[in-house]
């Protein structure tokens, strides 16, 4: 039993931690991207992902589903009811939030860095890196926001992995089913190693989000 | 003022509201210059199209007898020697040391970049 605990905990570790590290390398460079232009084709692609940004996990593990499954498109890669598939899924539901905080984050501390840097003989390169360097405190929180959605997200991975046991059952999906089948000590457990989890990573986060703080 | 500005029938509108309609001013080097106004009456929008900061709709601005250069690399040579503190000012995160030397560190060449390290701040 707490073998199987260990592994389904390093396993939930694994894909959130993964998705949230693949959503962030996407998100946070188009996210400072759109947030220091305000052109119209921007704007409109920040509307879409703000409209992405409420995406229903259990629509975005369809979507993956659909996509991964035997017969559809990407069928042919083999991914449904993996770990791979479920990171899948899970960066589709991290990215538009992280993407959509860093776009608001950036934006935000873009107007308020552009003009005292401005003024004060920063060239296009330097104005960049100062936003960026006055966006970096929230940005880290995109990613700790996006880190908890995944760490705590059932729908996608229970529809794309399949909750196979010792292959792909992480701590949402076997709380669920012990919940079911009246485990409910075991239930608990998880839940608590869940809440552990997700604080311990939090912490590290807020440690890291302190030290680009004056 | 280290440089000549001459600014002819300034003019500039915010969504159909007419702020600034035909200024003219002629400054000298070295001449303290005042602008007096009430709130609102465009003082800072002035202040802010003479400092690049907001493109006019029309009129011209020459500093020491020219229009600002198109070329990049000229303006911002141009736009280095023009100073604005605004009125609720932005400090950056980092040290006071930092805040104060942004603007050299900004001018300065790369290989003497960095906030100074013997400033006492």
């Amino acid at each position: 039993m707490a073998g199987d605990i260990v592994g389904i905990t390093l396993l939930s570790l694994l894909i959130s931690g993964t998705s949230t590290l693949v959503a962030t390398l996407v998100a946070v460079p188009l996210g400072t991207f759109l947030g220091l232009r305000e052109i119209g084709s921007a704007r409109l692609l920040r509307t879409i992902l703000f409209t992405l940004y409420g995406l229903p996990p259990v629509l975005a593990g369809l979507l993956v589903y659909l996509l991964l499954s035997r017969p559809g498109p990407l069928g042919f890669l083999g991914l449904i009811y993996t770990p791979l598939g479920m990171v899948f899924a899970q960066t589709l539901v991290v990215t538009p939030i992280i993407l959509g905080i860093t776009t608001s984050v950036v934006a935000s501390v873009e107007r308020r860095v552009k003009e005292t840097a401005f003024v004060l003989g920063a060239d296009a390169r330097q104005l960049q890196v100062t936003v960026i360097k006055e966006a970096a405190a929230g940005v880290l929180t995109a990613v700790m926001v996006g880190f908890g959605r995944a760490i705590s997200e059932v729908g996608a991975v229970f529809i794309v992995g399949g909750h196979i046991e010792g292959k792909t059952q992480v701590l949402t999906t076997t709380i669920i089913t012990d919940i079911q089948q009246a485990q409910n000590e075991h239930a608990v457990a998880l839940g608590v190693i869940l809440l552990v989890l997700g604080g311990l990573v939090y912490y590290l986060l807020y440690r890291l989000q302190e030290r680009t703080l004056p | 003022m280290t440089m000549s500005l001459e600014v002819g029938g300034l003019a500039k509108s915010f969504g159909g509201r007419e702020v600034l309609r035909g200024i003219d001013a002629r400054l000298s080097p070295g001449e303290i210059f005042s602008i007096v106004g009430p709130s609102g009456a465009g003082k800072t929008t002035f202040l802010r199209c003479v400092g690049f900061l907001t493109t006019p709709d029309g009129g011209s601005v020459r500093y020491d007898g020219a229009v600002a250069p198109a070329d990049p690399p000229a303006l911002l040579t141009l736009r280095r020697r023009i100073g604005m503190v605004a009125q609720n000012p932005f400090l950056f995160r980092g040290t006071v040391a930092f805040n104060v030397s942004y603007g050299l560190m900004s001018m300065a060449p790369p290989s003497t970049s960095g906030p100074p390290r013997r400033s006492g701040l």
